[in-house]
């Protein structure tokens, strides 16, 4: 029997007085293209921080590969990460850097070899479209360009799975949509992709599975042919933002 | 077989090469911090310099004292002057009893006489007033309060001579400057751990969103860490080094000041006060980095 990738298991988390998570539990299986929609503060990045162990749960269990994060040491969460990667809405590039020196960052600290970084990093950047940007820095880059080294710096390690916290947060229609595209071409090459946002147009565009989740609880979860809107879930859950 | 030891070899090797690569990353991102900290490194280093001087020149000194009056008091003699009425054998006797006494030498009231005659050849005729004499060759300075205190104990002396009043006037005042040069330097020392970890907590602060972004890049602790740890050591070894030259100055200066009492030069004395500014300056700077780290560097 082939393993779940991730794995929810009646996972809720409180921040103090605030129950963020309650009793979310789903599956995303190895190759899978899933989004994760709900309005802000529904609990969309809590479930991202829970996957790459920002957060851990307060009750339940967040499974990665079989592996229960609970029990994972903080020595080893830096080893989890960089078997991910991860995509943020604010692009998080290093600002005194060039586009190749921000994808080749965490290669050159683990010490692999120049010629091997070379190759790796314009490969990914191959992939994002940036061959003729690998030396500017990112205050030249247009936001979706900056996004686009953003995502060759997630696949750079060639990693099984790829978490995007709203990328296309920061970006204009079209930049979003060539965004989209890019991941889902990621993701035919193999790798799991689970993207948070609440741009529910594009998800639409879409046509793959989405996990809705609405203050806190998981509210829809499968391939919706009409999703629901952001309102009309709120509606019918009887949910506030 | 060969081949699993070939393997093996290249795999060592291998990741050699590769830690080679990491220690070179770390420095890398060590001189960058230096870039970032600007003009705060010179202030940095010039104080750690300060109090690295202050402590190796006071410790120079107070070795040095020790040094002069080790050599001195231990070729010091102290002079018994004897009764009339005493026994010079008993007396004689009692003294070499005492177990702080390294070695006498008697001198009769005859042939102090006849010293003094023969200095002196036009001094009047008159009867020998000197006493006889009994010189004492302590086993050690230290030992001096001891022997003064068995002396009151034998019987027939007059009158005991201690030229070691300077001395001990001497080991007051090192003893002074020990304990002095002990709290300065402790305090200065915790004012420059203090520069530092305000210094590198800025420089944690102004890279955190760098940093937080490291940490989601998988990037591990040490790696972040090192760095910082490494810049307040280097703010350590540096100030040890720029140190070296005034203390090294006042190492000659205080050995052409003793010189004249012809006492050995003790080039140890620079080397371990060296030693000790290193470590000085390491602990002061890696536990100034240490701290920022706990209070800011959030991993």
């Amino acid at each position: 029997m082939m393993m779940s990738q991730i794995e929810f298991n009646q996972v809720s988390k409180r921040y103090g007085a605030v129950e963020a998570l309650r009793n979310v539990s789903f599956l995303i299986e190895p190759g899978d293209f899933c989004f994760l929609v709900g309005a802000s503060g529904a609990g969309k990045s809590t479930i991202l921080k829970l996957i790459y162990r920002e957060e851990s749960a307060s009750e339940g269990e967040v499974l990665l590969d079989g592996v229960n994060l609970a029990s994972l040491s903080t020595r080893k969460v830096p080893l989890l990460r960089r078997g991910m990667g991860i995509i943020f809405q604010d692009f998080k590039l290093l600002p005194r850097q060039t586009a190749f020196d921000n994808v080749a960052y965490v290669l050159r600290a683990l010490g692999m070899p120049p010629a091997e970084v070379r190759r790796r990093v314009i490969g990914a950047l191959k992939v994002v479209g940036l061959l003729d940007k690998v030396d500017a820095v990112p205050e030249e880059l247009s936001g979706g360009e900056q996004q686009r080294v953003g995502i060759a710096r997630a696949i750079v390690n060639g990693p099984r799975l790829v978490i995007a916290d709203e990328p296309t947060g920061n970006l204009d229609p079209q930049s979003s949509v060539e965004i989209m595209a890019l991941l889902e071409q990621i993701n035919q090459r193999g790798t799991t992709i689970l993207i948070s946002t609440h741009n529910l147009a594009i998800v639409e565009q879409m046509h793959k599975r989405v996990i809705a989740i609405a203050d806190g609880q998981l509210v829809a979860d499968g391939i919706l042919n009409n999703l629901p809107s952001e309102a009309t879930i709120m509606a019918n859950y009887n949910l506030g933002t | 077989m060969s081949n699993v030891v070939q393997t093996t070899f290249a795999n060592m090797i291998l990741e050699a090469l590769r830690d080679v690569r990491i220690a070179q990353r770390v420095m890398l991102e060590t001189i960058g911090g230096f870039n970032r900290t600007g003009w705060m490194n010179v202030l940095i280093v010039i104080t750690m310099a300060s109090i690295l001087t202050i402590f190796g020149s006071l410790f120079l000194l107070v070795e040095q004292s020790k040094t002069f009056v080790s050599t001195l008091g231990t070729n010091m003699e102290m002079s018994v002057y004897l009764k009339d009425s005493a026994d010079i054998n008993d007396v004689q006797e009692d003294l070499d009893a005492l177990p702080q006494v390294a070695s006498i030498s008697v001198v009769t009231k005859q042939e102090a006489w006849e010293k003094m005659r023969s200095s002196y050849p036009d001094f009047p005729e008159i009867q020998n007033p000197l006493p006889n004499t009994i010189h004492i060759q302590p086993t050690s300075p230290a030992e001096v309060p001891a022997l003064k205190q068995g002396l009151a104990t034998v019987e027939g002396i007059q009158a005991v001579k201690y030229p070691f009043e300077v001395l001990k006037k001497i080991q007051a005042i090192a003893k002074g400057l020990s304990i002095f040069g002990s709290f300065f330097t402790a305090f200065l020392g915790l004012l420059t751990l203090f520069i530092i970890s305000n210094t590198l907590s800025l420089l944690i602060q102004a890279r955190g969103r760098e940093i937080e972004i490291l940490r989601m890049m998988g990037i591990a602790n040490w790696y972040i860490r090192l760095p910082f740890l490494f810049q307040g050591i280097l703010y350590g070894l540096l100030g040890a080094f720029i140190a070296y030259f005034p203390v090294s100055f006042v190492e000659n200066y205080s050995l052409q000041a003793f010189s004249f009492f012809h006492l050995a030069s003790n080039t140890h004395h620079l080397a371990l006060a060296m030693a000790l500014m290193i470590g000085i300056g390491t602990l002061v700077g890696g536990s100034g980095a240490i701290v920022s780290m706990r209070r800011y560097l959030k991993i």
